[in-house]
């Protein structure tokens, strides 16, 4: 018997090590090598840098470098500005997001299901930009924070209302039934027991619209104009694009660094749920 | 008197939001397509119509035709990369140990970095002068070889790839987890029938968990497609569309002709993407629908 035991459990351990040699491997790899490769060379002076070795820095020149960058890029009023984009957009996304999945998630008419299948089209079929940037020109707010705002809002709302919908179908219609009893509101209803019950969704949800918000180029070229309303990404783009002959490979890494941290530490905060969220909602049943 | 109906929340606490979806996502999308019948650029402000002009314009423009042609070669690379990365990384990491827990965090790390630095990243690493060719040296001054000087971005097949491949590094992380979701949500029981059947470890991903990951493979497949069709940021770091036109996707098309004033072609040269990703969304949004049922 204990033969047997020997036999079987010693195979099964040597596919666990191997599992795990390949994981890390692979992890160092893929990710380690790369990560090295901005953090160590954000440190290092020009010269030194652009030779893009993954050697410690011979002189340090880090305290240059990012304050350069602070300089260059226009970290600071950047920040600010992804700031004041990224929260009013994550906020009304959702709260107003919620609201809708609530409704869906509770009705079972098939007019409510055509306008379920209308917002979240959006998780797919991206929309439409250069349209977009003339139904912000009508309105008045094409190149500003409020139109960019309202833009990204429409868009993504469909990409909140597709997470949170499903995650509603599984708090007991019960208790919002007894509440109504007691002669609640729907909207006092939502605020004191729906919304609270969502967070763990919503940790995960508003998470994913920052990293939306804070990571996107594109259409924040079509529709933010002017140096004072540049966002962190642009104002990488920037000063790489302003680099016609070589690239200062120092201080673009210094940026990627700077730009990528907050969301990072924000990550490490909220990791479990995160990811949690995700792991619940994505695809299983 | 409380009929069922009252117990719900009314259709008007949905308003707010489907505003918004339609003045923002809708209606833009319906204009996109009334604006390409139009004479509408940075010369001509006010839009006129002149009927199908821009679609024939359309058809004989060499440069839409060779970036469409890249964009579907390069979101089939994508798709196929992206998902063999994912699911051997979900297989690998599906048990919620405490390492398995880290290294799904690890590989999640690249989801969090913008698409423009992890552009700028891998240009680092590919460029000729680049930390690639900088590693290998290491391993060709073994043999008393110089550092090689292969030009990784310049080579009009294989940059595609080389571009997929950062693109699978940058969203693999997502898919990942989709694909562990999907292996959670099956029932231990059966694993463990197929186990006492005899099955083998092999045996048991290939006949058990692929199928019963059908919707997990659905979603992320059609995801990768739809997320490759879009793609923007990771050209615009790395190759800027070349070598040549070799890497120039219909966004790069939009942005550079929207850039030069004719803004009612750049939204024809938009309805083409439309047109893709609607003809590669659909069958999803059906399969949403089937899952709808199940739920």
């Amino acid at each position: 018997m204990s033969l047997v035991v020997g036999r079987s459990r010693k195979p099964i351990d040597r596919a666990e090590l191997a599992r795990k040699a390949t994981l890390i491997v692979f992890a160092l790899m893929a990710v380690g090598i790369p990560v090295w490769l901005v953090l160590v060379n954000s440190v290092k002076p020009l010269g030194e840098a652009n030779q893009l070795g993954l050697g410690l820095p011979q002189e340090w020149s880090g305290l240059d470098n990012y304050s350069t960058v602070f300089e260059d890029g226009k970290v600071l009023p950047g920040l600010r500005n992804t700031i004041l984009i990224a929260i009013p957009t994550v906020s009304i996304v959702l709260v107003l997001g919620g609201l809708a999945a609530w409704v869906f998630a509770r009705s079972r008419r098939r007019s409510t299901s055509l306008l379920y299948y209308l917002c979240i089209t959006g998780v797919l079929i991206p929309p439409a930009i250069v349209a977009s940037v003339q139904v912000l020109r009508t309105l008045g707010v094409q190149g500003t924070h409020p139109g960019i705002v309202l833009f990204y809002s429409g868009a993504w709302m469909a990409f909140c209302i597709f997470l949170t919908t499903g995650f509603i179908k599984t708090i007991p219609i019960e208790l919002e039934e007894a509440a109504r009893l007691d002669g609640a509101g729907s909207l006092t209803i939502f605020r004191r027991i729906i919304f609270p019950l969502m967070l763990p969704i919503n940790i995960a949800a508003g998470f994913i619209l920052l990293l939306f918000v804070w990571n996107d180029l594109l259409y924040a070229f079509f529709m933010l104009s002017g140096k004072d309303n540049r966002t962190l990404i642009l104002g990488l783009y920037n000063v790489v694009s302003g680099y016609q002959f070589q690239i200062r490979w120092n201080l673009v890494f210094a940026d990627v660094v700077i730009v990528s941290i907050p969301l990072v530490i924000c990550f490490m905060l909220a990791q479990r749920r995160i990811v949690g969220g995700l792991l619940g909602s994505g695809t299983d049943k | 008197m409380m009929g069922p109906r009252r117990m719900r929340p009314g259709i008007w606490l949905a308003v707010p939001a489907i505003t918004l979806v339609v003045m923002f996502y809708v209606i833009p999308n319906v204009l996109n397509f009334v604006l390409s019948f139009t004479d509408w650029s940075s010369r001509r402000p006010n839009p006129q119509f002149i009927g199908t002009d821009r679609f024939e314009e359309l058809l004989g423009d060499e440069d839409v035709w060779n970036a469409l042609w890249t964009t579907l070669r390069f979101a089939i690379i994508v798709m196929v990369i992206e998902n063999i990365v994912a699911l051997s990384l979900a297989l690998g990491l599906e048990k919620s140990s405490r390492f398995n827990t880290g290294m799904r965090t690890v590989f999640f790390l690249p989801v969090l970095i913008s698409p423009l630095a992890a552009g700028y990243v891998f240009l680092g690493i590919l460029q000729t002068q680049g930390a690639l060719n900088g590693i290998l040296g290491g391993f060709t001054a073994l043999v008393d070889l110089p550092v090689p000087r292969i030009e990784w971005l310049a080579d009009s097949t294989w940059t595609l790839v080389l571009i997929a491949c950062i693109h699978g590094w940058k969203y693999g992380g997502i898919h990942m987890l989709i694909y562990i979701a999907g292996l959670k949500a099956i029932p231990h029981e059966v694993i463990e029938a197929a186990r006492i059947d005899g099955a083998g470890r092999w045996d048991t991903i290939r006949r058990v968990k692929m199928p019963l990951l059908a919707p997990a493979f659905t979603f992320n497949i059609a995801l990768t497609l739809v997320g490759a069709l879009s793609i923007f940021d990771i050209i615009i770091a790395t190759t800027r569309g070349g070598p040549g036109r070799a890497t120039e996707v219909l966004n790069m098309v939009v942005f550079q002709v929207f850039g030069s004033g004719r803004f009612s072609y750049a939204t024809a040269v938009s309805l083409v993407l439309f047109v893709v990703i609607l003809l590669v969304a659909f069958p999803l949004i059906w399969f949403l629908r089937r899952r709808e049922v199940v739920l």
